[in-house]
């Protein structure tokens, strides 16, 4: 690597360094565990959504992928006894079997608004599906399945119970450091290119050889098997999933880390879910007031700042440059 | 029995009717998801309840606030989000949920505190109607539905501000160039949909329990109704709206309510993906 | 020998018809121009070859083989690349990045390689770097490669899309009026380079609307009308043509 290269990444370094100290440096207190785990499930679910929003589809459904990965996930562990480090990627390969064929026609041929509300259709009927009690002994109806077991240990490495939240948390860590690795990757690849030419024109991309639906396809890949994974990681965690885990609501506050945050880069979904995440958690003093702050929020947001939080920061730094003029 | 069925499909038919037309005006013309419109309906209703039951107004005083207080409400939304924000569908989205957060959290805050919310319907009784007792409470909702149905269509039809509003669904850049006041139609389209959503969720009211989260369920399937219809399409709403009123009433009698809900999403994945114009509607742009 | 074969092509919207019987060959390494008034059904004559538009009826042969049913990207990689008669780029990549992600069907960059970064993958890139500069090039644009496409003025962007085009290393380019909106200076440069083009063994139909360049240029001439070809011939017999004489007048 250059030196230049070197000096730019260290920064995110130091971060990713910072946030494998995290974890340790507060094992005690278990609430900040617990928060950690759930941001770093939000941002897998957050870096989902952004690229399905770089292909120009708005999605309010991406719960759908974790409904479908946190079931899978569960019942194979549990009914078919398999490891959780099997069903984990099993989980996202379930997501992408059910996602991709269900959600194909939609993909290529719907836009904006259209392509929303099939997302959105999608990912109720799942919840009903799950919530049926004619199929309770299945998916366990309304309450859901309970008692998930955490991880089993690993061969050569049993002195780690995965039953805690601080070697949890360390998987969940991993995880997301991967998923976000592979998001930055595409990023800077050629691929990425191809996604926002798609984004552009669908028609020019195709008249100049490329196959639109090969990369649509690839894209929505990626993103039911990063939801699959995302939902079984919680699923592991909770020990308890049920229906309304993964419905609508879920499914825009996965839209609304990234819409928050920024899509331009992967740094807008991972602070979009750390802020959004967070701040919930804090109104919770005020309950009554919580989804009233949080929605206000919501609106002077939209409002202001027309690209995300990150923006912000061209808009301070395009002020300043105004004023020096 | 079967004949109450009948009755019950038609007066859930009229209401989701109202959500519909609303819906397919705004989107027709406004061209964006008004999400909150859901929530619009459940506010009616809570309104309705509180000045009925701590107030103690009438139905009818009730109700006529509850719509005026609405249709500002939707009028707020308009002017002060969706038209600064006409440009961005991503910031609207998020926008329009803020404002459906704000307005069920502050229902759940000023009115959390009733254990179950009621409205009933003043005058008991019912008419015979060839043999067969229809109460006076849903005939009332039946015939206020239609009433304003009609008016709506006259409206549309003989109006200036009717006929600019369909100018401005075919062709928004054409009709602006005409001297058509864009801005101000919009205003008009909401003030209209706020209405008949407010007059939808005080129907509902009456029939059902009031919550906060009441305004979901009306709003997803008055999109439905709009897509199987045609968008902008206020005909199609309308045979629509008896087509899937009809077919959750008598679903919701033979199985349980998730299997009529999840056929109901069936159908308007279907719609999008076999006919995304509707069935009476226009090619899909 | 005809690099391509058009027979009976006929496209109907509904009860329109849009295209009808159409019968046209295209001999190889020639510059063919297709003439007629507005609505005549040129473009849709192009929308069928590059598999846009579904044929009603009908065959077009590329070297002897049936293309109708091929899908667009499919039918780019054969060699046959078009423009658009309303200039259509990429509006928020810059004229390098539009360059770049044109030349990706003969870059062969796949998917695993481009998100790991492999080594072969960096050679791919290059390759695919100069190729680009190379063409921006030889259309005189090199300077404007940071200017992103919706900036340029109209005259670059249509030069951009022929850029675009020859990225794709056409066998066939079908030009969509090339030179509306542009004047005459202009007009010579970008009819030069498509002779450079055609002399480099690329077969040019030629959509426009300007007779001058239609006469100057075109070795051959097709005229339609009405979805139907009313003339074929060289510029010479198409202008004594008084069926094209009335077509035009008439439409007049």
């Amino acid at each position: 690597m250059s030196s230049n290269r070197l000096s730019k990444s260290i920064p995110y370094l130091i971060l990713i360094g910072l946030s494998f100290l995290f974890p340790f440096l507060f094992q005690e207190k278990k609430f900040c565990l617990h928060l950690f785990i759930i941001i770093m499930l939000n941002i897998i679910f957050a870096l989902g959504v952004r690229l399905t929003l770089l292909m120009g589809l708005p999605t309010l459904g991406h719960a759908a992928f974790a409904l479908i990965g946190a079931y899978t996930s569960a019942l194979l562990v549990m009914e078919v006894h398999i490891s959780f480090w099997l069903a984990l990627p099993l989980a996202g390969l379930a997501a992408v079997i059910i996602g991709v064929p269900v959600c194909y026609p939609a993909l290529m041929r719907l836009r904006g608004g259209y392509f929303l509300l099939v997302t959105l259709a999608f990912v109720e009927f799942l919840v009903l599906l799950c919530t049926l009690p004619s199929w309770a002994g299945v998916f366990g109806g309304f309450e859901g399945i309970m008692r998930i077991p955490a991880p089993n240990s690993l061969p050569g490495l049993s002195a780690i119970k995965f039953s805690s939240k601080l070697s949890y948390s360390y998987i969940v860590l991993i995880i997301t450091l991967l998923v976000a690795l592979f998001m930055y990757r595409i990023d800077n690849s050629q691929f990425r290119r191809l996604i926002d030419a798609t984004r552009q024109s669908d028609i020019l991309t195709e008249c100049i050889g490329i196959s639109v639906a090969r990369i649509k396809v690839i894209t929505f890949i990626i993103v039911c098997f990063s939801g699959g994974i995302g939902g079984s990681l919680f699923a592991h965690y909770q020990h308890h999933i049920c229906p309304a885990d993964f419905g609508i609501w879920p499914s825009i506050y996965m839209l609304l880390y990234v819409v928050f945050g920024g899509m331009g880069t992967i740094f807008g979904p991972i602070i979009g879910a750390l802020i959004l995440t967070i701040v919930p958690e804090i109104l919770r003093f005020a309950p009554m007031m919580e989804a009233i702050i949080f929605g206000s929020l919501l609106i002077v947001v939209a409002l202001v700042l027309p690209h995300g939080l990150l923006s912000l920061r061209y808009q301070i730094l395009s002020f300043f440059k105004s004023v020096i003029k | 029995m079967a004949t109450q069925a009948f009755i019950f499909a038609l007066t859930t038919s009229f209401i989701y009717m109202l959500m519909a037309v609303g819906l397919t005006l705004i989107y027709g013309i406004l061209h964006i998801l008004n999400l909150a419109h859901g929530e619009l309906y459940m506010v009616a209703a809570n309104v309705t309840f509180f000045l009925l039951h701590d107030l103690g107004f009438n139905l009818s005083t009730a109700a006529v606030i509850s719509i005026i207080i609405v249709c500002l409400m939707a009028i707020v939304i308009e002017k002060g989000l969706l038209w600064p924000l006409r440009d961005s569908f991503l910031r609207v989205v998020l926008g329009i949920v803020g404002v459906q957060l704000v307005l069920m959290g502050s229902v759940l805050l000023i009115f959390g505190k009733y254990a179950e919310k009621y409205v009933s319907f003043p005058i008991a009784g019912n008419l015979q109607i060839l043999g067969t007792p229809v109460s006076y409470h849903r005939l009332t909702i039946i015939g206020i539905a239609g009433v304003l149905m009609t008016g709506l269509y006259l409206f549309l039809k003989f109006s200036k501000h009717g006929q600019a509003m369909y100018a401005l669904e075919q062709n928004s850049e054409g009709a602006a160039l005409q001297g058509i006041n864009v801005a101000r139609i919009r205003l008009l389209a909401m003030g209209i949909a706020g209405v008949l959503a407010a007059v939808a969720g005080i129907a509902a009211g009456t029939l059902t329990t009031i919550t906060h989260t009441m305004g979901g369920i009306p709003l997803i399937y008055g999109l439905t109704i709009v897509l199987l219809g045609g968008i902008g399409s206020v005909p199609g709403c309308i045979i629509g709206a008896f087509i899937i009123g009809f077919i959750e009433t008598y679903l919701s009698i033979y199985t349980d309510i998730h299997i009529t809900s999840m056929v109901i999403f069936m159908i308007l994945i279907l719609i999008l993906y076999f006919r995304p114009g509707g069935l009476l509607g226009h090619e899909l742009k | 020998m005809a690099i391509l074969k058009i027979q009976n092509l006929t496209k109907y919207f509904g009860g329109l018809c849009a295209v009808k019987e159409l019968n046209l060959c295209v001999e190889e390494g020639e510059i063919l121009g297709l003439i007629g008034p507005n609505g005549a059904g040129k473009t849709t004559v192009y929308n069928m070859i590059t598999g846009i538009c579904r044929t009603t009826k009908g065959k077009i042969l590329f070297r002897g083989k049936d293309i109708v049913g091929l899908k667009p990207h499919k039918i780019a990689e054969k060699g046959i690349v078009r423009t658009f008669q309303l200039t259509t780029l990429f509006p928020n990549f810059t004229v390098l990045e539009n360059m770049l992600t044109a030349g990706h069907l003969h870059s062969k960059i796949g998917f695993l390689e481009a998100v790991l970064g492999t080594p072969g993958c960096h050679k791919k890139e290059e390759d695919l770097l100069h190729g680009a500069m190379e063409i921006l090039n030889f259309l005189g644009i090199v300077p404007l490669r940071e200017e992103f496409a919706r900036n340029l003025s109209h005259g670059f962007q249509q030069l951009l899309e022929i850029a675009i085009a020859l990225s794709i290393k056409p066998q066939i380019l079908l030009l969509d009026e090339p030179t509306s909106g542009m004047n005459a200076g202009e007009i010579k440069n970008v009819m030069n380079l498509i002779k450079e083009i055609l002399r480099r063994g690329v077969t040019i139909i030629l959509i426009e609307h300007n007779m001058r360049v239609i006469m100057d240029y075109c070795d051959r001439i097709a005229v339609l009308d009405y979805g139907t070809k009313i003339a074929e011939g060289t510029p010479e017999e198409v202008s004594k043509n008084k069926g094209v004489i009335e077509a035009y007048l008439g439409a007049g």
